[in-house]
């Protein structure tokens, strides 16, 4: 059973990283990095730091298998099978017209109900 | 015989019209039940504002590997604009060939934003009904992916999320405990590696049901960078807002994130605390 609290001291080598400037720079950069929204020299100057810096390094593998997490978990669904026909129908509907730059949309918007026979 | 007055329901598929108000329909169509509506309207009430990205496209280059950009480099090189030459027909076989594959993706992301199969349905239909019907200001060869995202979000924002029971339990300006205990522990040790694998063991139900419970724009503007891999200028298009507000919204959602799985992880026994180090 937990209480949700972490009992055990603070490494010291994490203490270090609190107070280490550059430990600090890099792991303020470490989503922009994971996300790939820096440049090719901010992303040489973090890979070189997390290979000599373990628990900034620790702390960026948490991140990253955050992220790996959401996109392999959260992207997935089972799109009902009627989704699709009824999108194609509800197309199929709207009429566009565009001639002499004015724009006449005619819509049509459908739903399918479908009833199940019960036993 | 039974004594029922009323008329026995068909019993196979049938049509009806949807009641639900679209920025399409124009001011008194009365629903029907058996006839499809036909309202006619003019661009300047049809055009939703979700179809502006048309004149501020992102660029079709941030999205990885995508037929898109490949197509994109063919079409920067001074090709004609097909939409000048094309008819209604072919324009309809064309969006039909590049955006219905999105359908899958935008129905998951549906799902992230109205959390429930059949809201999110009528989403994606209502999306793609809009898109459709403003794909002639989308300029081919730009990011067809961001386009019907915003339009996704627009509608979402416009249509559902006000008539979904929640306007205040999910946004963003609301402070939730989660939210505090992980200002809490801005200086804490995270997780440590045998933490790293415990995440990796949690059920996919724990990591959706913690996305889920992350305010709306937390928890989309994580969907976008994660699931999606849009960059944040894509979101910041995609959601109408500055980038340093998608920063913002990431790092928020991403703590609260990070602070429920340790939670679940916990709860499941999947990590002690206080356990050391493996």
């Amino acid at each position: 059973m937990s209480c949700g609290e972490d009992h055990g001291e603070l490494p010291t080598d994490l203490r270090e990283l609190e107070s280490d400037g550059e430990c600090r720079e890099v792991l303020h950069e470490v989503w922009g990095y994971l996300d790939g929204e820096i440049d090719a020299a901010e992303k040489q100057h973090i890979e070189h730091h997390l290979d000599d810096c373990a628990p900034c390094l620790r702390k960026y593998g948490i991140e990253r298998v955050m992220k790996a997490l959401v996109a392999r978990t959260c992207g997935r669904e089972d799109t009902p099978v009627t989704l699709r026909d009824r999108v194609m129908t509800s197309i199929r509907s709207v009429s566009v017209e565009t001639g002499d730059g004015a724009v006449q949309v005619t819509a049509t918007t459908t739903t399918v109900v479908t009833e199940v026979d019960r036993p | 015989m039974t004594a029922l007055t009323a008329p026995t329901p068909p019993r196979t598929a049938r049509t009806t019209a949807v009641r639900r108000t679209s920025a399409l329909r124009s001011g008194s169509s009365r629903p029907s039940r058996h006839h499809l509506e036909e309202p006619v309207v003019t661009a300047s009430q049809t055009t939703p504002s979700a179809t502006e990205p048309a004149t501020t496209p992102v660029a079709a280059g941030a999205l990885p590997g995508s037929a898109a950009a490949a197509r994109a480099a063919a079409l920067r090189t001074d090709a004609p604009d097909v939409r000048e030459t094309e008819t209604e027909s072919e324009r309809r076989t064309r969006f039909e060939q590049d955006a219905l594959p999105f359908l899958d993706q935008l129905y998951a992301a549906a799902m992230r934003m109205t959390r429930n199969p059949s809201d999110a349905e009528d989403l994606v239909q209502e999306t793609f009904v809009k898109a459709y019907s403003a794909f002639h200001q989308f300029r081919p060869g730009t990011n067809l992916k961001a386009w019907l995202y915003r339009i996704l979000t627009n509608t979402f924002i416009n249509s559902y999320r006000k008539s979904q029971r929640r306007p205040q339990e999910n946004r963003s300006d609301q402070i939730e405990d989660w939210q505090l205990a992980a200002a809490e522990q801005h200086s804490s040790t995270g997780l440590r590696s045998a933490e790293m694998d415990a995440l990796d063991h949690l059920p996919d139900s724990d990591v959706k049901q913690a996305l889920q419970n992350l305010p709306e724009d937390f928890r989309m503007a994580v969907y976008y960078a994660d699931v999606e891999g849009f960059s944040y200028k894509e979101i910041a298009e995609i959601m109408g807002t500055p980038i340093g507000t998608v920063m913002s919204r990431l790092h928020r959602g991403r703590q609260g994130l990070k602070r429920q799985l340790q939670d679940y992880a916990r709860d499941r026994g999947l990590i002690r605390a206080g356990a050391d180090e493996s």
